[in-house]
């Protein structure tokens, strides 16, 4: 005589499956509540704020398309961890922020990469990679030089840049090392013998400078 | 002015905005800026976040707890369904070779007793051992 038990998982794996819902390991969810998310839900919004307005510097759209807003984004990153719907291994991922941070980029990334695909295949923003159909190229890193369009628009802004920059050395000397390839503040920090502080109060000044310039006010 | 080229500047614009958000996350008072910029209130953004957060953790929970649910209903659906196939002599060899590696005096007299039991009574039995063997499985996978 034998008796026949459906296993445990296999039960609930269907009725989950039929509700759309996956479990989380109770040692991952509980390790998730030790957590302080009032530090993590700010670390977290800073990043998808900055991730967002980079993005649109670099040629992308203002906003998020199908409405979604930065609020979307960290909200999504914790929820798909907190479902289970993005597996978190401690082991293999210590950081948890980073972990996070790696799920809001991919998030964008196909955010944006699903809708210019649809609607502007042939911007540089998004651009498909040929060789795998199925990745993107972060979109903050796309080529805008390989578009002349976007090629007049940089030339413009990069203009701009200098007007504002006029009579202010330690601006000159910044937007010169960006000219020498200086693609971060240690570079410039190292290459101008200044401390990363000063580096950060320049940089905050061409920022406000910036606004104006990429978003044509000046 | 710096005298570039078209694809220069596309290219120094590119590093300069780089190093611009790379400050930004070090630099609270130009992170402000940006949340100004962009027209959000960070407390709001972090406490909406928070919120919405703890109501859809309660919602994947509560899921969770009726997914469980229907799992042992499911589980009692086919014991119901399986005991109708067996002969009482079936269930008894079953409930013997259940009550066998726990075995002690108790449970031999417990035995002897199924003989006299009714079809009914004994089928019930059959699938309540089944269901708490199931439940205390199900126990050890969370405390695992």
């Amino acid at each position: 005589m034998q008796f026949f038990y459906f296993s445990r998982q296999y039960i609930l794996g269907r009725i989950l499956l039929r509700r759309n819902v996956q479990l989380i390991d109770e040692k991952i969810r509980k390790l998730l509540d030790t957590y302080d998310w009032k530090s993590l839900i700010t670390i977290l919004s800073d990043y998808a704020l900055v991730k967002v307005r980079k993005g649109y510097w670099h040629g992308g759209r203002v906003d998020l398309p199908m409405g979604n807003q930065i609020e979307d984004l960290v909200v999504g990153a914790i929820m798909k961890v907190y479902s289970g719907d993005r597996k978190w291994h401690p082991e293999k991922d210590p950081e948890l922020v980073d972990y996070l941070k790696s799920i809001i980029d991919s998030d964008v990334n196909h955010l944006i990469y699903s809708y210019d695909h649809r609607f502007r295949q042939h911007e540089a923003v998004g651009i498909a990679d040929s060789d795998h159909n199925n990745e993107t190229i972060p979109y903050e890193k796309a080529d805008r030089s390989q578009d002349p369009l976007s090629q007049v628009i940089a030339d413009e802004q990069w203009d701009c840049l200098w007007k504002s920059a006029a009579g202010d050395e330690d601006m000159q000397m910044v937007l010169l090392c960006s000219e020498e390839h200086c693609i971060d503040r240690s570079a410039i920090s190292e290459k101008l013998k200044w401390k990363l502080d000063r580096v950060d109060i320049i940089l905050r000044k061409i920022r406000r400078h910036m606004s104006k310039c990429i978003e044509r006010k000046c | 002015m710096s005298n570039v080229n078209k694809k220069s500047a596309a290219q120094y614009l590119h590093n300069l905005i780089e190093s611009v958000f790379q400050s930004i996350e070090h630099d609270q008072e130009s992170m402000n800026e940006l949340y100004e910029e962009s027209g959000i209130s960070r407390e709001d953004l972090v406490s909406n976040i928070f919120e919405r957060i703890k109501n859809e953790k309660r919602e994947v929970r509560t899921a969770a707890a009726k997914a469980r649910r229907e799992e042992f209903l499911v589980i009692l659906s086919k014991l119901k369904e399986r005991g109708k196939s067996f002969t009482k002599e079936d269930i008894i060899a079953r409930l013997k070779e259940f009550l066998k590696p726990e075995t002690g005096s108790s449970s031999f007299a417990f035995f002897h007793k199924l003989e006299a039991m009714s079809d009914q009574d004994i089928r019930a039995m059959l699938e309540e051992i089944d269901l708490i063997s199931l439940l205390e499985k199900s126990k050890e996978g969370d405390q695992e």
